[in-house]
């Protein structure tokens, strides 16, 4: 579903991304995981076609982001670390553009606001400008309108952060019966006790290098995902 | 502390003025310049109409022994304009800082956060204060008697100490504007409204500024007689005037002791005031089914629906074709006074309608919806450049905002235009193309500069509107493209006719417009994904 190869993105003289290379299939739940400034975001904006990088190539359902961003764009959907939502709308408004947008039709966008605003709990809240929102209900939000158009792949940047357990506990559900239909899900986290319960596979990363990636049995073993990954931070140190 | 908070707010002050970054990015010497000259053109053209006024009415006034009345009216300006200049920046600075929470978190008294914030709206006041300040001192020394020593004194310290009056009264407005637009779910209403209300004083002003001038200086002793009745008025002029010192420590009290008090109170009350959740009634969401539109439109709806939902944004993008509207009106109001004016000879008739058009074309370089529209996206670009449409379809949205904006009122324009002085042939077909076509420049030309220019590092709306390169350049630029057939429709009327001016214009306009919108679609577009 995303296959990542040899990529390469480079700030000035900064090697954010390194000669990285993952392969993320259909039915999988894949963590990201590494230190605060390892090159997760740039990779995950650069698989979304929001970055473009200097060399390697990453593919989208066997599609090239770099030549056909659209057709890539059109089966994915985006969760940023920081829900920045346009705030000069309502809820519904932010939906509904979205929902014209990707093209949902009538039925579709009604039937799936309703079940997944309520499954948020932010049916209520759906006529408030986002601007009063909290940054969790943005957080409600920005999922909510990721879901809205039924995509295969789902890329998330931290999307955890500010949710309560209800909304955290409804997305790992959304996220495996996402994975359940044949989609994939790629995100990045700090939290490594979600990431070793719900990940199928895991890809720790270090200064835009892969330390380590698989299965999840296969990079922790007997341990735990939290020990493996400081060792290996502690490795990368030496 | 107070020191460290106040060199921060100095930082954001020069940063805002000159339009530099948070993000620590140098500002090119060029730009520096470049808003250095903007800042001096602007405080020159103030700096100017300030003196003309005084100049007029300082000569009748002395010699009516009035001096102390041309000091309260230099006061009462004084204060006016520095209460309107400040009033919006003292309820953004002081009530809805986004920095309040962090500050009032840290161990700093909520009294020096609170000093530190009023110094720099005392800087702005004492900035805007020099604009009428010297202009009143000039004139008095040129046109009038000038200044003794004590006179000078009073003059300085007062014109000093009414930037306090100043920053009490805009610390009170600044409060109830933010307390009046916090209780509206559309807050940018309140903005707008008292907004158009200042400009619309402020064009009363200068519409009248002639007439009301002469009034002035006709009627000296019946305004003396009437504002002398007000003891502080009279004591304020003649602090100034005569160098009194009774009545300039008498005024000096009264600006600082109301500055004193609303100091000690919101000083008592900042933390409270600050972070007052006011509120406005939570509206409950019912699903009465949803509307589809297709992208295209869904695209358009987005930029209309920011465009309408700042204050900032909508008053100072949108004033040009505000103006449009009402010239149009005016035209047909004033349908009998214009062709007077321009009938005299025939020579003078030729020019009414080649005048008119170029007004149109100043006005509709003036709306600068377009200009603006990338930086305005901020942190919020990821969301149009994550989307399934064409970049080109997303910038054509910007364009096509601007257009149905400035077209309609182009439209009005030309049908005022037509009515009032019915041209004909060549001129007639002119009249319906030139204002069409410069308007559809202005559109290309404010993306373009934006697309070349953009500037993510605004702290609100109003900053990404009105302190862009992009705003400049697509300003100066569409006066400066009117400017050069104005010249030479006067200057080659002998040899060329003006349609023909004009009709070159025209063509040279389009000409560039689709050039420009060419490179949108092309290298703009690229740009804009790589933003």
């Amino acid at each position: 579903m995303l296959r990542i190869e040899h990529l390469t993105k480079t700030y000035g003289d900064k090697r954010a991304v390194d000669d990285l290379s993952l392969h993320i299939q259909p039915g999988e739940i894949y963590g990201f995981i590494g230190h605060n400034g390892a090159g997760k975001t740039t990779t995950i904006k650069a698989c979304c076609g929001i970055l473009p990088f200097d060399a390697g190539e990453i593919y989208v359902d066997g599609r090239p982001i770099k030549t056909e961003p659209l057709e890539c764009k059109k089966i994915l959907a985006y969760i940023p670390d920081n829900p920045d939502l346009y705030e000069f709308m309502s809820g519904i408004k932010y939906l509904n553009f979205i929902a014209d947008v990707y093209g949902v039709s009538r039925t579709d966008r009604e039937d799936r606001i309703r079940r997944l605003s309520d499954a948020f709990a932010l049916t209520s809240d759906l006529a408030q400008p986002i601007s009063a929102y909290s940054h969790g209900m943005k957080q409600k939000l920005a999922i909510i309108s990721a879901w809205l158009h039924a995509p295969r792949l789902v890329i998330m940047d931290e999307p955890f952060v500010g949710l309560d357990p209800t909304a955290s506990f409804k997305l790992k559900e959304m996220m495996r019966a996402l994975c359940d239909e044949g989609g994939a899900i790629f995100f990045s986290t700090h939290v490594l006790e979600v990431a070793e319960k719900l990940c199928d596979k895991v890809a720790i990363i270090k200064e835009g290098r892969l330390l380590e990636s698989g299965s999840m049995d296969e990079v922790k073993g007997n341990k735990s995902l939290e020990s493996v990954f400081l060792e290996l931070e502690g490795e990368g140190n030496v | 502390m107070f020191k460290i908070l106040l060199r921060s707010r100095m930082a954001a002050l020069r940063s805002w003025l000159t339009g530099s970054s948070r993000s620590k990015k140098r500002v090119s010497a060029g730009k520096t310049a470049l808003y250095a000259v903007l800042m001096i053109y602007v405080a020159c053209c103030l700096g100017f109409m300030m003196y003309s006024v005084f100049s007029a009415i300082a000569g009748p006034f002395y010699k009516l022994g009035f001096s102390w009345l041309y000091f309260t009216m230099y006061f009462i300006m004084d204060l006016s304009l520095m209460v309107i200049g400040s009033v919006f920046m003292a309820k953004s600075q002081l009530y809805e800082a986004k920095d309040n929470d962090l500050l009032m978190s840290m161990p700093i008294k909520p009294s020096a956060i609170l000093a530190s914030r009023m110094s720099m709206l005392l800087v702005t006041d004492l900035a805007m204060g020099l604009m009428v300040c010297v202009p009143a001192a000039l004139a008095w020394c040129l046109k009038g008697p000038g200044f003794t020593g004590a006179a000078w004194f009073s003059f300085i310290v007062l014109s000093l100490l009414i930037a306090f009056l100043s920053l009490t009264l805009s610390c009170l407005l600044g409060w109830l504007l933010s307390a009046l637009s916090s209780r509206l779910r559309r807050k940018s209403m309140v903005d707008t409204a008292v907004s158009l209300i200042f400009m619309l004083a402020y064009f009363y002003f200068i519409s009248k500024m002639n007439s009301a001038v002469a009034a002035l200086a006709a009627s000296g002793a019946s305004l003396a007689g009437k504002l002398g009745g007000v003891a502080p008025l009279y004591w304020m002029g003649a602090a100034a005037a005569d160098g009194n010192m009774a009545y300039t420590g008498l005024i000096a009290l009264m600006c600082a002791a109301p500055f004193a008090l609303i100091y000690a109170l919101l000083a008592r009350t900042f933390i409270r005031t600050a972070t007052a959740q006011r509120g406005f009634a939570k509206v409950k969401y019912v699903d009465r089914g949803q509307k589809v539109s297709t992208a295209s439109s869904a695209l358009y709806h987005r930029e209309l629906s920011r465009f309408t939902s700042s204050s900032g944004y909508l008053i100072n993008a949108g004033l040009g074709a505000a103006f449009m509207v009402a010239a149009a009106v005016m035209l047909l109001i004033k349908r009998g006074d214009l062709l007077t004016a321009f009938s005299p000879s025939p020579q003078l008739a030729k020019f009414a309608v080649p005048v008119m058009l170029l007004a149109v074309c100043l006005m509709a370089g003036t709306t600068l919806i377009s200009a603006p529209s990338v930086s305005i996206e901020g942190k919020t670009l990821w969301i149009a450049q994550s989307l399934p449409v064409p970049t080109q379809d997303v910038l054509k949205a910007k364009l096509r905002l601007h257009l149905s904006i400035v077209i309609p009122t182009a439209i009005v324009d030309i049908i005022s235009i037509i009515a009032v002085f019915r041209p004909t042939g060549i001129m007639l077909l002119i009249t319906v193309l030139l204002p069409l076509v410069f308007s559809a420049f202005t559109a290309v030309l404010g993306l373009w500069a934006n697309l070349r220019h953009p500037n993510f590092d605004w702290i609100n709306e109003t900053q990404a509107v009105k302190s862009g390169v992009s705003v400049m350049i697509s300003m100066f630029g569409s006066w400066g493209a009117v400017t050069v057939p104005g010249i030479l429709v006067f200057m080659l009327a002998d040899a060329i006719p003006s349609w023909g001016v004009l009709g070159a214009f025209t063509v040279i306009a389009a000409a560039l417009t689709w050039l420009m919108y060419r490179w949108i679609m092309t290298r703009g577009a690229v740009i804009y994904s790589r933003l």
